[in-house]
């Protein structure tokens, strides 16, 4: 028995080895901080003097006195809600109609849509299209065809913001998943269509949900995975475009709040609860996606 | 002997048009060899570029005071009729830009395209003006942004930077090498300052050695500055004090080098609400300590070391400081017959004048962007702190527990500055600069560092601008108060280290007024005079190089300068009484019903603030 499983482990010695590396940055960079982040949310600390033990009192706070948290809680919740399926949908719709074309328009188009999140920062050029003064791009446009008489602040009214942030956000979100679309699809094995076509499917539509989709379903939980995850972490866009505090907080979302509390306020503790808060939504959103997705294509 | 424009490096000698070299004679012995720069050819080109650009100005103020901005496209404007002569000026400087473009064009090469496209541009929109008189105005917008490129050409032709290697003086029969590396050589050498830049100490400057204490630095500025004040340290501070000083450039907060353990002795330039911020961590050294602190403080203006009181003690010194004055474009004020204002009452019927011309007023206001104009401090981002120590009130109350927000006498004040915006309509965002250069913004209140982007940026209306004392308001002797709350930086000594007293020889070293002017002007050297520093040291500021008139006025608005206070937790005032006033401007909702909600926050906050430190 004894021997089995050594010469087990020695013949996947190599894997493990090749496994280390990553297993260690997870390890370290991950559920390292995860696990701290947790143990320091029950304290009150800020980085000069001591950590004091204050058990729930940041969690207390938190839900009872800060209504700014509130704030940042629902947008933070409309804003992935919004983004992350119309997100989700868009990137698959726009993967399977550029499935259509041939091979090198293909490429250009994907390129084309990847952009935004190759470039990285890029989403400062919005910041000129809706600036508030007459100059900017979307308000001379709408003044010189006499649809507004005087220049719409669009990121300094608390009605506008959060849809023009979701918008920047949308445009931004085609990156990973929208790539991993257009494999899945290309990697649908065409013998199915062929059997659809046999069996008697009227419709692409129907092509569509009954062969395509369950074909894909790893790759369409990869991506919504990823789609709505990333979507629940938006803070820089947020505070480059409409600033920190927004306007009304209207567009805060907890990740800005988090790093101002951290940063500029220096409660760490605090901080960390947040964290830890962000943490359980988003686990709990990553359940609920996989139960929807099971439901695709019955 | 002319330098053509090219990016790589050249050679060029004194020669004549036959290439026949000059000889120079130098007697035995030292001599010095000196070049100057002239635009020659240029100059030429330059003045007649400045006509044609003032004279587009002048059009475009007159045709903009009759159409607005956002001229309607669907009327009919008769600008050719209302204006006097205006068909003959812009085929005038029509013609002019033709030729001047063409002459560039063949004469010299330099930035050749851009410059020349500029030219050509513009006179394409005269064209189409010149062309369609019934309808000009639809091209308004066209030629306002093709007038601000001609006129930022019109001040980079002044400034075309030039970089000397090395100059070969050589025997008359000898020729000359012209040394020109290969490709490997380059590849070569690029390689190897490659590997070295890994070895290289680029952070560290100051001086080091000798038996001396030694304090350490950390400063967030831009390799020239830092280097600047290297040399000065190695020049001036060390021989005469004995102490060296490590000064090193960094980005990071101090609060993370405290937490390292690594921290510095002394940091400058802090934001505005730091000092406090980290006084209350008591991380920094009560400068009340030193007994020569009342001979230091006497160099600053009255008020200007209250925003770093905490607790009855001073933990900076203030390092720059700068305050409102007001601009007016003189011509176009004379023109319309309007006198500079001195009272707010002045100021709105000013501005009701101008606006019945088709211009605006622009009074300051610095959006929130990131954490750090939070840490602006509120007075150097609007007009409201102003107001309110012009109506003798205070943003905080008198124990520094609360802020006023909620009182009724704020009440008035932030209606009359939310006036402004909602019953006025003045513009919440936009480039004063740009405006009141073209002069459609001819009256503005800004921060008085932007007189040197005018004086050097926009030559072409160097006679026709002048600053003033922001009107204020009239007491009931007639007396006008025009209170003024500044905004600026700090310097302060970190506490713990052991290194207090040394530090301290350094502060007084740094805000002393021949340092403060010596680092202005060095720091002007490099970056040109629009990187003069607003020093906080009086004796500093006067000695810079300033028009006499101007330089009065603005320190006469600085003898009226009232600083704002910072508490614990003041960052969260700013952000009230920024988010109050979206709240209005936007029309969602009442004055009152802002204030109240936003001073709640800002009362909540500044309370928990002082609750978790008042040990």
């Amino acid at each position: 028995m004894s021997t089995k499983r050594k010469s087990c482990f020695r013949s996947e010695a190599s894997f493990y080895v090749m496994l280390a590396p990553f297993t260690v940055m997870f390890l370290l960079f991950l559920v390292l901080p995860i696990i701290s982040s947790i143990a320091l949310s029950f304290t009150s600390y800020d980085m000069i003097h001591k950590m004091e033990f204050v058990g729930i009192d940041n969690y207390f706070r938190m839900f009872v006195d800060d209504e700014v948290f509130l704030t940042t809680v629902k947008n933070t919740v409309l804003f992935s809600f919004f983004t992350g399926p119309v997100g989700f949908l868009l990137s698959f719709v726009l993967a399977w109609f550029i499935n259509e074309f041939k091979p090198a328009i293909r490429t250009f188009l994907s390129f084309l849509f990847y952009a935004p999140a190759l470039v990285g920062n890029a989403y400062y050029i919005w910041q000129v299209a809706f600036s508030n003064d007459s100059y900017g791009y979307i308000n001379s446009v709408l003044l010189s065809m006499n649809l507004i008489t005087e220049p719409v602040a669009w990121l300094k009214n608390e009605v506008y913001v959060l849809p023009v942030i979701m918008i920047v956000q949308l445009w931004q979100s085609m990156g990973i998943s929208f790539l991993s679309n257009i494999s899945g699809l290309q990697n649908v094995n065409n013998e199915l269509y062929e059997a659809g076509a046999i069996d008697g499917i009227r419709s692409r539509w129907q092509e569509l949900w009954y062969i395509t989709l369950p074909a894909m379903k790893h790759m369409l939980l990869f991506s919504a995975v990823m789609q709505i995850q990333s979507s629940f972490t938006v803070g820089s866009i947020a505070v480059e475009l409409a600033g920190y505090p927004s306007v009304g907080n209207a567009a805060d979302t907890m990740v800005a709040y988090m790093s101002d509390v951290g940063t500029v306020r220096y409660e760490l503790g605090y901080a960390c609860a947040i964290a830890v808060c962000l943490f359980a939504i988003m686990a709990f959103a990553r359940w609920l996606i996989g139960k929807v997705l099971n439901g695709v294509g019955k | 002997m002319p330098f053509v424009y090219g990016n790589g490096w050249q050679y060029s000698e004194f020669s004549s048009k036959e290439k026949e070299p000059y000889m120079f004679y130098l007697k035995k012995g030292e001599h010095i060899i000196t070049m100057s720069v002239t635009l020659s050819t240029t100059a030429e080109y330059y003045r007649r570029l400045e006509k044609v650009v003032n004279s587009l100005g002048d059009i475009y103020i007159n045709i903009s005071m009759i159409t607005g901005e956002s001229p309607d496209k669907n009327r009919d404007y008769d600008l050719f009729r209302q204006i006097p002569d205006l068909n003959e000026n812009l085929q005038a400087d029509y013609d002019s830009l033709v030729s001047l473009a063409d002459e560039m064009n063949k004469s010299t090469q330099m930035s050749g395209s851009s410059m020349i496209a500029a030219l050509k541009s513009m006179a394409r929109v005269l064209k189409s003006m010149i062309d369609n008189p019934y309808t000009a105005q639809r091209y308004l917008s066209d030629y306002y942004s093709n007038y601000t490129g001609v006129g930022g050409w019109l001040y980079d032709m002044k400034s075309m930077p030039l970089s000397l290697d090395r100059i070969i003086l050589s025997a008359p029969e000898k020729e000359a090498e012209a040394v020109e590396k290969g490709f490997f050589n380059k590849l070569f050498f690029g390689i190897s300052r490659f590997i070295a830049s890994f070895s290289a100490d680029y952070n560290t400057l100051g001086t080091a050695g000798g038996d001396r204490p030694t304090i350490k630095i950390w400063v967030n500025w831009g390799r020239d500055q830092a280097e600047i004040l290297g040399n000065m340290i190695a020049e001036d501070f060390t021989p005469e004090k004995n102490i060296n000083v490590k000064l090193e450039i960094v980005n990071a907060g101090i609060i993370k080098g405290i937490l390292a353990g690594n921290p510095p002795d002394l940091s400058l330039h802090m934001a505005r609400s730091e000092p406090v911020n980290l006084a209350m961590r008591d991380a920094l050294y009560d400068l009340t300590k030193f007994k020569d602190y009342e001979n230091v403080s006497e160099r600053f203006s009255k008020t200007a070391s209250v925003p770093y009181e905490y607790n009855g003690g001073v933990y900076a010194l203030p390092d720059t400081q700068a305050f409102y004055v007001m601009y007016y474009r003189s011509d176009i004020l004379n023109k319309l017959n309007i006198k500079v204002p001195t009272t707010w009452q002045e100021f709105i019927e000013a501005t009701v004048t101008l606006q019945r011309n088709n211009m605006q007023v622009w009074i300051p206001y610095l959006k929130i962007t990131t954490a750090t104009t939070v840490n602006t401090g509120v007075g150097g981002l609007s007009l409201f702190p102003t107001l309110m120590h012009q109506n003798g009130l205070s943003m905080y109350n008198n124990e520094g527990t609360a802020c006023t927000l909620s009182n009724t006498e704020t009440l008035e004040v932030f209606e009359f500055w939310t006036d402004f915006y909602t019953k006025y309509k003045l513009p919440k965002e936009a480039s004063f600069y740009n405006r009141f250069r073209i002069g459609t913004m001819p009256l503005g209140i800004e921060s008085y560092t932007l007189y040197q982007t005018l004086v050097n940026a926009a030559p072409e209306i160097s006679e026709n601008w002048s600053i003033a004392e922001i009107p204020g308001v009239e007491g009931e002797n007639g007396k006008i108060n025009n209170a003024i709350a500044g905004s600026g930086t700090g310097c302060g000594i970190i506490s713990g280290t052991g290194n207090e007293k040394y530090a301290w020889e350094f502060l007084k070293w740094w805000t002393d007024a021949d340092t403060q002017l010596k680092y202005s002007d060095s720091v002007e050297t490099i970056l040109g005079t629009l990187g003069r520093v607003a020093s906080a040291n009086i004796e500093a500021v006067s000695n810079m190089s300033w028009k006499k008139q101007d330089l009065n006025v603005i320190l006469s608005a600085w003898e009226n300068v009232e600083e704002v206070a910072e508490v614990p937790g003041s960052y969260y005032l700013t952000r009230a009484v920024d988010q109050a006033y979206w709240a209005v401007v936007n029309g969602n909702s009442s004055t009152k019903e802002a204030l109240l909600t936003w001073s709640k926050v800002a009362d909540n906050e500044i309370t928990r603030k002082i609750n978790d430190y008042s040990n």
